[in-house]
């Protein structure tokens, strides 16, 4: 079989990390993979979707795939002719469950809008076409650089910092629920206005949650992951969301926990073994009548990756 | 801790080849996902798991698509916390693009003798569970028992079935 013409290895995120609304996440070692197996003449597009959502109207069509929706948006911005492609998506990062599967796709448009057209975009410009399409900063930004961000978008450009990788002995355990959150329900569900009390609640957990990650104080997590803006709202959307968190938070090793992104999965901060904090989770979950599924992740420092063949190997294909 | 439910035999009809119905709390399912369809990684996960002593049973390799496939397998639920530090490395090794673990899950299997030969068998097994709603997620048979595992949320109802049905 012969080597795709560009591969782009994407990483799910973590995002709206504890008290980090909208603007700290993380990269984790769970990777979707975007092949352009051949081009197409412009404006023909196709779409393999193997794995997550092979069965879903809107990724298997190529006109509503966020893979290809994104390449599209990226070349109009940047004024260049989309060439048309076939595209294979090896889907394994679980689809609405909040750890970044939509945004692994953004990246990879846009990525692709980049090398196809021989731009070479800046990092500073890619992350913001990205973050343009995404509408928030927090997946796509971690996503792309790895590692731990912290990002602020005000609609136009993007400021962000990233922090060094976590260590090699902290796991991050994923708990997937099998039920979905779509993220336009979970921004629905939160309130318009806050208490006072609870914003200088989550500005201090913001701010110690970087300041401990940054200094690689990780014991001081526990205090930096929790929040009062969205976690409260969220955890209503999913069967055990709000009784699963305190069930490990006291657990031997867990440094912290939150909801991931918009929900429904969990995640834990764990240093050692993981297995006693994974099925707590997933045992609540299945005592509120859900499947679940775990994954025990690293942090991924290198973020989104690619392969491509030489020029020569670019020519269209009827 | 494995709970065997012993089930009477009649003599006559497919229900003589079936000596048990038991169903199996004790293994837990990983799955390598996206693993690259080339020689050697199979080789390199289970040797792997072979040097830390651990034990693999129900081994399943999908259809491979695009250069990809996922492996499955379950481990014993004391063994997990080792098998993570294996499976994590062998995926980071063999470039697979992620491992997932399950706990909830139980294995529910009808033994008898000669099943292969009496394919009535398999298929009242998975109708009598589909009756009930329960997915299955993985399934290995041989001449002398069919086993499937379920989630452990389906696992009381599945057995509850089987037993009914193989009484």
């Amino acid at each position: 079989m012969n080597a795709p013409l560009v591969s782009i290895r994407v990483p799910a995120t973590s995002a709206n990390l504890g008290a980090g609304f909208d603007s700290l996440g993380m990269a984790l070692s769970l990777y979707n993979v975007f092949n352009v197996t051949k081009l197409q003449p412009n404006g023909l597009f196709s779409c393999d979707v193997i794995g997550e959502g092979f069965r879903e109207r809107d990724l298997t069509n190529a006109r509503s795939n966020m893979a290809v929706r994104s390449y599209l948006r990226a070349c109009e911005i940047w004024g260049v002719a989309p060439r048309g492609l076939a595209l294979e998506c090896h889907n394994v990062i679980p689809l609405c469950r909040g750890l970044g599967s939509s945004s692994t796709a953004v990246v990879a448009g846009v990525l692709l809008a980049n090398l196809l057209s021989g731009r070479h975009a800046p990092e500073s410009e890619l992350l913001r076409v990205m973050t343009m399409i995404e509408g928030h900063p927090d997946n796509v930004v971690p996503c792309y650089l790895g590692g731990m961000t912290v990002s602020c978008w005000n609609e136009v450009d993007l400021r962000y910092v990233k922090f060094p990788p976590l260590p090699e002995d902290l796991n991050v355990v994923a708990a997937v629920p099998d039920v979905r959150v779509r993220t336009r329900d979970a921004r629905k569900s939160l309130p318009h206005e806050v208490p006072f009390g609870d914003a200088v609640f989550n500005l201090g957990r913001a701010a110690l949650l970087c300041a401990a990650w940054a200094t690689g104080q990780w014991d001081l997590l526990s205090w930096g992951m929790e929040d009062r803006l969205h976690q409260p709202y969220r955890s209503r959307l999913f069967p055990g969301g709000e009784v699963i968190m305190d069930r490990v938070r006291t657990l031997p090793g867990c440094l912290g926990v939150a909801i991931s992104g918009s929900g429904p999965t969990i995640v834990a901060l764990v240093r050692g073994a993981p297995g006693l904090v994974a099925s707590t989770l997933c045992r609540t979950f299945s005592e509120y009548g859900v499947t679940s599924r775990f994954f025990v992740l690293q942090g991924c420092a290198g973020g989104c990756r690619f392969s491509m063949r030489s020029p020569g190997d670019f020519q269209e294909e009827n | 801790m494995k709970e065997v439910v012993i089930v009477e035999t009649n003599a006559t009809g497919t229900k003589n080849v079936v000596d048990d119905v038991g169903i199996d709390r004790a293994a837990a399912r990983i799955v390598l996902l996206g693993v690259p369809d080339v020689p050697g990684v199979a080789a390199n996960v289970f040797s792997a798991l072979a040097e830390h002593r651990i034990g693999v049973e129900m081994i399943v390799q999908n259809n491979m698509r695009g250069g990809m496939t996922d492996i499955g397998f379950l481990v014993k639920k004391e063994r997990l916390d080792d098998a993570i530090v294996v499976c994590r490395k062998s995926a980071t090794d063999i470039e697979a693009q992620g491992v997932s673990f399950n706990t909830e899950v139980a294995r529910v299997s009808v033994c008898g003798k000669n099943l292969t030969e009496n394919p009535e068998i398999p298929a009242k097994m998975f109708s009598t569970l589909a009756s009930v709603g329960v997915n299955i997620e993985m399934i290995v048979s041989n001449t002398l028992d069919i086993t499937c595992v379920v989630s452990e949320t389906d696992a009381d109802r599945a057995i509850r079935a089987l037993q009914e049905a193989f009484s």
